[in-house]
């Protein structure tokens, strides 16, 4: 009670300090009419009185203070003051303002990209006892973890055997052809075992989902929809069960409808390797399998697996079990395969991409915002060496050392807070923005400023006021009072401040180098990925994805459909050249096979890219044939299959000869094929990254392989909309239950492929940008500050006859001085610090020699420019006034 | 401070005391009550009043404004139930303590 009226006290102090003096007004005249009765004149009287009482002010103060809590009336004095003082100075408010919000909006800006993309949970229940389940190929190393689905049979093995998961499921992530007024639309399905839905823990809104037992053949095929396609194919009909629909040309009965929002598995949360998702799955069906199925240990890579973990279970007691079980099971399956099996989070998978770059933002925002704090801290440390005299009344008249430091700490808060609120609205603006700019990147649309934000955001500020006010408070506190009361010249104070000043400098250039040499090595390296020959020409190419249905389950059935897409295709007005490929470039979802070269040592940590095209792909993408001849239309399944091999394989391994003619094999655990001849050589093609070189790759030829699913990839003038919707009547004409989807010009799909480049790039020359700016305009403000303090002297020397020139030198002389040590200490810095970046650098070293001269020339050009301000003002000082001024 | 502290032990003793038998009294009152009850006694004015807020804050003693006969405003302090159960403590206490020293400076 007492306390919560103290602190409401400090809020009243007018009105108690009101009371306070009556009450003692009253006791004085009281004890003077008593003075004054005893026969005292009445002046006397009344100076007696009040000497009695004592010192008013004191014990007003002490009265007070046991009305309110002293400290936080200070405190809020404190406060007070320093807004006054930065209402005072609106320049400086305003510069460190603005300096700080740039420091603190980068940071919050990048946490809250961290927060959206790595640490929020998914938003099912108990989402972190979600974990995915992979099965590993030892033989093909460097492929990302996630491409490693399990293979069914092990699956239900571990199923079977594991004690560590309350249950686990399998899905694919499917494209399926939804049968729409006599069309079909493609759309994201996912075939799911009965456990999926209870395993994550969400029921569907209306109905039921897909539960053990559906997956039985006899039972009629039923289908859970999502929300979306719920109100587009039924317009939002809530006497939806029972519908019928027509899917990959079978009727499934609609069972459920899930809530709006779910659409997992999605490319956000979960990175399918097939690269032809992008938004969530609309679709969901049992996975029938047969018993054959349900036991193979060859099935293909769409496939996923996920567990929930049994409450209590840890990680590593899970992981350790399903190996044990894997070796188990490795005996017993007579092919000696050691896959292994890996239990990992469920978002390791977004997390384990995201985190390098984010690592490195996070180190490279820091770097800024210490940037930040020491050009606030000395912009404060120019301002408190001119408040010398003030800060000397103040101990004069007693205040303690610690209630200085207190108070200038309160005005440095009151800037960070500023900066703070600032940088937040800063920082919510740029994440709008950046998210706008690239949608492709996963969970960032939904960075938002959370409490957790608010949270780092608030001790960001709380850090950065203490650490630009700290030091300049703690040497403005230290002030003599002998020798600051000897006169403002005092040499002593100016130069202890001045070498923490000089001391910030440094450093701030020193960081400052260290982010520019990044972001210019980020930025070559950019460039150079931008200019690397993608080995075709994807200007007017228009590139688009059929998925065929199990109809189509005959190689035969997908060669005669695809050959006839084909040539219709070609035979399309304004199309120049039409071709079909399994796996476009820049589509992800490669296949990988071990090769064995005739002569040459077989690697199993080789693997190589393999494709099927139809003849006339590699005229339609300009890709050069070097050697041999290409496929033709007799190149069909009962003939023997055709290979082709790329410019790096044929350097490899026939170095000096002609690869045509050659002959190579597939390994395949232990067991290998017959011997394949390659027929022909063409040029390197940048298939999945433009960041790498392109492996050894093979092709062989889609009418003799088939595919379930290919690109028709058209030469034309057309626009992309118009090309689609041609294609998708010829699709339509040749068979109507199928659909064309992801149409895209190859162009966009190349520069899309840059956006790992280009994010980073473009965020640490930003960073680059700001660090850079900041360390000029702490230049600048040092330098102005160094003129003004030796205004004296050089008034002095001038006087005594010197130069303009001579005067000039000096202050670029003293201010060069600076700029090099920083970057000389900043090359030192940067040196060790780039390495973190080889990871994201295309063709360049971490410690690529002409970035970091540029940088270093850049720098110093314009440090020297910062510094060529105050000495132009040096040289304008007019002796006279200059001598006047001590 | 501590020639104030001194006499601050016993002060709220003889604030609660004058003010359980006088009734509600003014700051001045209480110093010219405890100066006509003893005749050595000289209360430190400068340490009456923040001792009278002390215990106001601590809910020994209340406070409000009120008129004086010849008309002016007064803050007139008067014992709270808390106020009158610690006067019976300290009370108490003082006398058996001075019962205590009385003994010790008779027999030594």
């Amino acid at each position: 009670m007492s306390w919560i009226s103290r602190i409401t006290n400090v809020f009243r102090r007018e009105r108690i300090a009101t009371d306070l003096d009556e009450e003692l007004r009253f006791h004085v005249d009281q004890r003077t009419e008593e003075f004054v009765r005893d026969g005292m004149p009445r002046g006397e009287a009344e100076l007696r009185a009040r000497r009695r009482l004592g010192n008013a002010l004191l014990l007003r103060e002490s009265s007070y203070e046991t009305k309110a809590a002293a400290w936080l009336d200070a405190t809020l004095r404190d406060f007070q003051f320093g807004l006054r003082m930065l209402r005072k100075h609106p320049g400086f408010a305003a510069m460190g303002t603005i300096i700080l919000a740039l420091g603190i909006g980068a940071t919050t800006a990048v946490f809250s990209m961290i927060n959206a993309m790595l640490l929020r949970p998914l938003p099912y229940p108990n989402s972190d006892r979600l974990v995915s389940l992979y099965e590993p190929n030892p033989h093909i190393p460097g492929v990302p973890l996630g491409a490693f689905g399990p293979m069914t049979g092990d699956f239900f093995d571990w199923k079977k055997e594991s004690r560590s998961f309350s249950s686990m499921a399998l899905f694919t992530t499917d494209s399926m052809n939804l049968a729409v007024n006599n069309n079909a639309v493609r759309v994201n399905g996912s075939r799911v075992t009965g456990d999926f839905f209870q395993l994550l823990g969400i029921s569907p809104a209306i109905g039921r989902g897909v539960v053990p037992g559906d997956d039985d053949p006899e039972k009629p095929e039923v289908v859970v929809i999502s929300h979306a396609l719920w109100r587009s194919r039924f317009g939002g009909d809530p006497d939806v069960l029972g519908k019928k629909l027509l899917l990959n040309a079978r009727t499934y009965q609609v069972i459920g409808i899930m809530p709006a929002g779910f659409a997992f598995p999605s490319v956000d949360e979960w990175f399918d390797m097939n690269g032809e998702g992008g938004e969530g799955t609309d679709i969901w069906v049992p996975w029938v399998m047969t018993p054959e199925e349900k036991a193979s240990r060859n099935s293909g890579s769409d496939v996923f697996g996920i567990g929930r973990l049994r409450p209590g279970v840890p990680l590593s007691q899970a992981q350790a079990e399903i190996t044990a079980i894997a070796a188990r099971l490795d005996s017993l399956h007579s092919q000696l395969r050691d896959w292994g099996a890996v239990v990992e989070p469920i978002n390791a998978n977004v997390i384990k991409m995201a985190r390098a770059p984010m690592l490195i933002f996070m180190g490279a925002v820091v770097l800024v915002l210490l940037i930040a704090c020491s050009n606030v801290a000395s912009l404060i440390l120019a301002r408190t060496n001119r408040r010398m005299q003030e800060m000397t009344v103040r101990t004069a008249l007693g205040a303690p050392r610690m209630r200085l430091v207190r108070q200038l700490l309160a005005e440095s808060l009151c800037l960070a807070g500023a900066g703070g609120s600032l940088g937040l609205l800063a920082a919510f603006g740029a994440m709008r923005v950046i998210s706008r700019l690239e949608p492709e990147i996963p969970r960032l649309n939904q960075a938002s400023i959370d409490g957790r934000v608010l949270l780092v955001a608030a001790v960001v500020t709380l850090v950065t006021a203490l650490l630009c006010g700290l030091f300049p408070a703690l040497s403005a506190s230290r002030c003599r009072l002998d020798q600051v009361l000897k006169g403002p010249g005092s040499r002593s104070i100016k130069g202890a401040t001045g070498r923490l000043h000089r001391g910030l400098m440094v450093a701030e250039v020193a960081i400052s180098f260290v982010l520019l040499v990044s972001s210019g090595l980020l930025m070559r390296s950019f460039i150079r990925v931008q200019s690397v020959d993608k080995g075709f020409v994807p200007n007017s190419v228009i590139a688009a994805h059929i998925q065929l249905d199990p109809r189509y389950d005959r190689t035969e059935l997908q060669t005669a459909f695809f050959r006839t897409l084909v040539e219709r295709a070609n035979a399309l007005p304004g199309v120049t050249a039409a071709a079909a490929i399994d796996h476009r470039p820049f589509g992800g979802g490669e296949t990988f096979s071990l090769v064995e070269v005739d002569g040459a040592p077989f690697d199993e940590k080789q693997s190589f890219e393999s494709r099927a095209v139809t003849p006339g792909y590699f005229e339609a993408m300009h890709i050069p044939l070097l050697e041999g001849t290409g496929f033709t239309d007799r190149d069909t399944p009962n003939r023997p299959p055709a290979f082709l091999v790329n410019r790096s394989f044929a350097e490899k391994y026939f170095p000096g000869q002609t690869a045509a003619g050659k002959r190579f094999r597939y390994h395949s655990g232990n067991a290998h094929s017959e011997w394949f001849t390659i027929r022909g050589v063409v040029g390197d093609v940048h298939y999945m990254r433009l960041g790498t070189s392109p492996p050894p790759q093979l092709y062989q030829c889609l009418c003799q392989s088939g595919a379930d699913a290919a690109y028709v990839l058209t030469r034309t003038s057309l626009p992309a909309d118009r090309m689609g919707s041609d294609l998708g009547k010829l699709v339509r004409g040749i068979d109507p239950a199928l659909a064309v989807a992801d149409v895209h010009t190859m162009s966009e799909l190349a520069s899309d492929a840059a956006l790992e480049q280009r994010i980073p790039t473009a965020i640490m020359g930003g960073f680059g940008g700001v660090a850079l700016f900041l360390s000029l305009v702490g230049l600048y403000g040092l330098m102005t500050c160094f003129v003004q303090q030796r205004t004296a002297e050089i008034g002095i020397r001038m006087a005594l006859g010197a130069q303009r020139r001579s005067v000039m030198r000096m202050v670029l002389q003293q201010g060069s001085k600076l700029a090099f040590s920083g970057i000389a200490i900043g090359l030192i810095c940067a040196w060790g610090a780039t390495r973190f970046l080889t990871d994201l650098l295309f063709e360049i070293k971490a410690t690529d020699a002409p970035t970091f001269l540029v940088v270093a020339a850049l720098f110093g050009g314009v440090s020297i420019l910062a510094c060529y301000v105050p000495a132009r003002r040096a040289t304008r000082i007019d002796p006279m006034t200059a001598l006047r001024y001590e | 401070m501590t020639k104030q502290d001194a006499l601050q032990g016993s002060l709220p003793l003889l604030v609660l005391k004058i003010l359980d038998r006088r009734g509600p009294l003014h700051g001045y009152g209480i110093t010219a009550q405890i100066e006509s009850f003893s005749e050595h006694l000289r209360v430190e004015e400068g340490s009456l009043y923040p001792a009278l807020h002390r215990m106001e804050e601590a809910g020994l003693i209340k406070a409000k404004w009120s008129m004086t006969e010849n008309n002016r405003r007064a803050r007139m302090y008067e014992v709270t139930a808390a106020g009158r159960k610690q006067l019976q403590q300290d009370e108490q206490r003082w006398t058996a303590v001075a019962a205590a020293i009385g003994q010790v400076l008779k027999r030594a």
